[in-house]
This record gives structure tokens, sequence and C-alpha cells, in this order.
């Protein structure tokens, strides 16, 4: 049984906003349009607390040359798939940046066909098809490289010092750490201290 | 989706359609009993400015609110302070210690491991000695730069913008302490307890939030303004 898809949108007009919460709700089991949000700096604001798999975006809040990047102007710290909604014809560049580009003239079945195909690459390339992927599992027990970032975290060693202890790349330490805190839901270094205490992962 | 408050619709279906407003309501010291009065005359004839009343409400309601900040008088700021001085208070006094009070039912419970007790208890200090040193700051130096302001002088070596650099997030762990709670706390624990406090955790978050909201998005905009256009005298110490 796959997790629903959950569904951030950015966009500035409030009729197109509605409109799209409104046709992607209507295909109730796969999708859940979780925030909507006027502008990218909206967005920003809440971009850690929350979790989308999937950004819909008006691609002409973007600088169209696609000298700045999609990637560094969103802030989109658990990885999700970017997917541009546009008004118009963009260009070629600023089309390259995103997984998917759906038009203000598909039907609301195309929009969900164009959301779910960036999402079968994505299962394809993981090779997860086997094991039943879901965007957000159920499982959400840490792994034993995850328990063991999370000791020295609790540890107050920084990630570079972590990369150092366990062998890893620095970029690996924060990814771990992320997962760490979306599994959790705890944030603070005190509070995970006290997550590896109460489960005995370390000693007082 | 509505469109934000304002002063002419009544304040009862304000209330209705938004009932968190009461602690607005309550901590400005408006009185009930509303009848079919409208939201600015409610305000006034409890000598609140309805702008403050309005924004305050507008910023916890509606995340792309932006106030108006032109023309905006020394009374309104002083109100929005005073709103600020009290949610601080309330916060410190009676919220932290309701909350405090469950942790130690909790912690000092039949089944309760001491180990873990103090673990717990531990967090909850840590947590409540950050909360009062960043109300404090507020209070000691941000608050009085402000009402300086608001009486024509300037403090130098400080500006709201410092403020806003600087405004640390109070909520992240108690969000951190409510999942503990509700994820990790071993068995053993009175669940009664355990659930009294959670639903007061969760409240108390979205508190802290919309309390960094008005700071961040009614207060900061409306000082940096006065900064720019209020005849201010500047004052060396
Ligand atoms: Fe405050
Ligand atoms: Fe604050």
């Amino acid at each position: 049984m796959a997790a629903k898809l959950r569904i951030a949108l950015i966009e500035p007009s409030q009729i197109v906003r509605t409109g799209l919460e409104a046709s992607l709700s209507s295909f109730g089991a796969k999708f859940q349009v979780l925030w909507s949000f006027s502008s990218i700096s909206h967005f920003t604001s809440f971009s850690d607390e929350i979790d989308p798999d999937i950004i819909v975006v008006n691609p002409a809040l973007f600088d169209q040359t696609g000298a700045e990047k999609v990637k560094t102007a969103i802030n989109n710290p658990r990885d999700a798939r970017i997917v541009a909604f546009a008004y118009s014809i963009i260009s070629e560049s600023l089309k390259r940046q995103f997984s998917a580009v759906l038009s203000i003239y598909d039907t609301p079945s195309e929009i969900a066909m164009s959301i779910e195909r960036v999402f079968q690459k994505e299962i394809d390339d993981n090779e997860l098809i086997q094991s039943g992927y879901t965007p957000h599992p159920v499982e959400y027990d840490l792994s034993d490289r995850e328990k063991e970032v999370l000791v020295s975290v609790a540890k107050g060693f920084t990630n570079k010092e972590i990369a150092g202890i366990h062998n890893i790349s620095v970029h690996t330490v924060i990814s771990h750490r992320k997962n760490i805190v979306r599994k959790t839901g705890i944030k603070s270094v005190s509070g995970l201290t006290v997550y590896s205490l109460l489960n005995g992962l370390i000693e007082q | 989706m509505r469109e934000f408050y304002s002063g002419s619709e009544k304040m009862a279906s304000l209330v209705n359609g938004s009932y968190k407003t009461i602690k607005i309501l309550s901590r400005l010291g408006i009185k009930p009993g509303f009848g079919e009065n409208s939201v600015s005359e409610v305000c006034q004839s409890n000598a609140v400015s309805p702008y403050i009343f309005l924004s305050i409400c507008n910023v916890s309601d509606f995340h792309d609110y932006k106030p108006n900040v032109e023309g905006v008088k020394n009374k309104e700021v002083s109100d929005l302070v005073r709103y600020l001085r009290l949610s601080h208070n309330e916060f410190i006094n009676k919220d932290i210690p309701s909350v405090e009070f469950c942790i130690s039912k909790i912690t000092s419970s039949e089944g309760a491991n001491p180990k873990h007790s103090d673990i717990l208890k531990h967090f909850f200090e840590e947590y409540r000695e950050e909360l009062e040193s960043h109300f404090n700051y507020e209070e000691k130096t941000v608050f009085p730069y402000v009402t300086g302001i608001l009486s024509g002088v300037r403090k130098e070596g400080f500006s709201i913008e410092k403020f806003e650099e600087n405004h640390t997030n109070i909520e992240a762990k108690l969000s951190d302490l409510k999942n503990i709670l509700l994820k990790y706390l071993p068995a053993g624990y009175p669940s009664d307890v355990v659930y009294e406090v959670l639903a007061k955790l969760y409240i108390l978050e979205e508190e802290f939030e919309n309390h960094a909201h008005i700071e961040d998005r009614l207060l900061v905009p409306l000082v940096a303004h006065l900064e720019k256009t209020g005849e201010i005298i500047k004052n060396g110490r």
C-alpha cells in the first residue's frame, strides 16, 4: 500500500492555487495537498517545518535565464521533487531544472499522471520496486549507522568530527542527521541526547 | 480562504471563527459582552487600539498578512509591547509551571525509573532557563529600546534589525519534548498525566510560534518604520 504523495504548492494566484488544490485532491487516494504558499519567501519561512514529497511551483517565480538555479532559490532540505506549473512557455535552461513541467492547459488527470511518473522514475532509479517503496515509510526505526551518528551527536561532536570518527563524508553525516530528525521528530541536540539516554544508546 | 479581519466585522463573529483570539482579548484586557458591536467599537470602548488588536489577530491567523506600517501611532506600538509583556508573563508564570507540574507528576509516579526521570527533569529545566533568558533579553533590552523610541530617545548601538537577526526559536525544544513523551517514554508512566501534558504542549507550541510571528512580523516592521520616520533624539548612553 503506497502512502499518499504529500504536495506543497507555491503559486501567487489564489484562484489558480485553489484550482490546483481541488484538482489534485480529487485524486484523493494518491495526493494530499498539505501546504500552499503565495511566494517563494513565504514557502522558505516554512520549509524547515514541512516535508513534502513534491513541490509544485510556478516557474515565473524564478530567474528565466536559469542563471540562478532553482535548487538554490528554493530551500528544500528534504530533497523533494520540484515540478513546474507553467502558464506560458518557459526557457529550456529553466525547464531542465525541474523534474517535470506541467501546463495550465493540462487536464487534472494529465497533471496527476505527470506527477506520478516523476515518482515512477524515481522508483526505477532506486530499484525499490520489489520492496514496495513508499515515500514516507511506516518503519521509523533508526538504522545502525544512524544510531552511531546519533550517539556522536549526543556526545556533542561537530559534523566534521563525526565524519572523521566514522570515516564518512560530512555530506553523509548531514544526510544521516536529517533522517534522524525526520524519524524521531526531535530537532535539538539536547532532545536527541534525551532520546539516546532513554533508549540506552548512551549512559549518563 | 477568507479575507483578513477588519474593524467593521462583529467581534462575536470574529471570535466564533477563530476561538484562539480569546487569549488575545484576555491579554489586552478587553471585556466580554460584545453584543452586536464591531471589532473597532469593542476595542475603542476598552481603550485598546483596534489597529493593534486586528494586526495581532491577522498575523496569528494569516501567514501572508503584512501590517500597514504607514502612520502608526505611539499608543499602538505601546499597546503591542504591553501585549508581548503580558504574554511573556503568562508563559513563564502560568503555562510553564503547569507543564512543570505535570512533568513532576510523571517523574515522581510509582512506575517511574529514577534515571529516566532525572533525564526528563534536566531537559525541562534546561529549556526553562533558555526560555527565561530569551524573554529576559526582550524585556531588558528590546522593549526598553522600543519604548525609548516612542519617547523620542534612541539608544545607540542597537537597532530592531539586530533583534530580528538574533531572534531565536523558542518552540523547537518544546516540540522535542512533545515527541519524546509521545513516542519514546517507556511504559509504566501514568498515561492520563502524559496525555494531559501533551495537550498542553501542543497548545503552547502553537502559542510560542504565534508569539514569535507577532514579534518578527509586527513589532519589527513597526519599529523599523519608526526608526526611519520618527523624530528621534540620539542618546549616546
Ligand atoms: Fe517574546
Ligand atoms: Fe521572542
